[in-house]
């Protein structure tokens, strides 16, 4: 068992390509995603109203930036990694200690930065 | 400038990665991969070349249905619009990989599949401000007789999740025997 199985897993990410990459890849190590939300006002209720372990971010959401659910992601106290084709570079200063997965990215470094951040 | 660029690169390199991995889920032999993952690809990189047209600004619907429907013969296509709609290049995309969907599905095993079927595609706004919808109907005829699939594929779950998620509108398919019926409704704004 790794530290991810059964996970219940928020995805941020407003192109469905990638949106169904991500949860894919999240199948595969074994999480569960239970919430996936297109814009940054949906996340925001999806976090209110579902019971959570991890989130995985895209930073640009639909135009809009990510930050807001990473605030009320860090006040819960739930941890996440940033996936985002910015890389690290697009990280606000006060979230750079949070792992960044640059797009493209291989299940393995998802992996890697997801373990990083639920272990701490 | 160069930033955004990178930026739209990795993004489009991601796509095609998921594209990649989507289409060898669900496919049956090494040979209708590569068919399906070309294909795929070529749809992408020509909702690409409808937007370098326009200056990455912004993409024509018309265009963008007479770009996937036309090959497969101007004659057994109707395309009806009371104007054309500018799409943001955010839209493009997605609405132009779900008309390649649809238009796969078609050639596949709906009315492109024989020499007498027809597609019509409609499309006409309603409503005003931010209540605005554009509405394209997608109506086979005059192909083979239509049964539901019996397992949920790549091209629906795409189209679904796209007009749902990407463009806050919905996507109806109707396996009506007489030819696939699909209602796209997506409101303006995201467009």
């Amino acid at each position: 068992m790794s530290a991810l199985s059964g996970l219940r897993l928020l995805v941020v990410e407003d192109e469905s390509h990638v949106a169904m990459l991500v949860e894919d890849m999240l199948a595969d190590m074994g999480c569960e995603v239970v919430a996936s939300a297109a814009r940054v006002s949906e996340a925001l209720r999806l976090i209110e109203a579902t019971d959570i372990d991890a989130a995985v971010l895209d930073v640009n959401v639909a135009g809009e930036k990510v930050f807001p659910v990473a605030e009320k992601l860090r006040d819960r106290k739930i941890p996440f990694v940033f996936a985002t084709g910015y890389g690290a570079d697009g990280v606000r200063e006060d979230f750079r200690t949070h792992p960044v997965v640059p797009k493209p990215f291989p299940q393995s470094q998802l992996r890697k930065a997801l373990t990083k951040a639920v272990t701490g | 400038m160069l930033g955004e660029l990178n930026h739209r690169v990795k993004n489009t390199l991601t796509t095609v990665q998921s594209i990649a991995r989507q289409t060898l889920r669900h496919a049956s032999s090494p040979e209708s991969f590569q068919e399906r993952f070309e294909d795929r690809l070529l749809a992408l990189s020509q909702t690409h070349n409808l937007l370098t047209n326009e200056n990455w600004e912004r993409g024509s619907l018309r265009a963008l249905l007479r770009q996937e429907l036309l090959p497969h013969g101007a004659e057994r296509i109707t395309l009806q619009g009371t104007q054309d709609v500018h799409l943001a290049p955010r839209a493009v995309v997605p609405l132009g990989m779900a008309l390649h969907e649809l238009t796969t599905n078609a050639a596949k095993y709906g009315a492109l599949s024989t020499e007498q079927g027809l597609v019509t595609v409609r499309w006409s706004a309603s409503g005003s401000g931010a209540s605005e919808v554009l509405r394209i109907n997608w109506i086979e005829s005059d192909g083979p007789a239509v049964t539901p699939p019996t397992k949920h594929s790549f091209g629906t779950r795409l189209i679904e999740r796209s007009m749902t998620k990407d463009l806050q509108g919905s996507a109806a398919l109707e396996f009506d025997p007489a030819g696939l019926r699909c209602v796209l409704e997506l409101p303006l704004n995201q467009l």
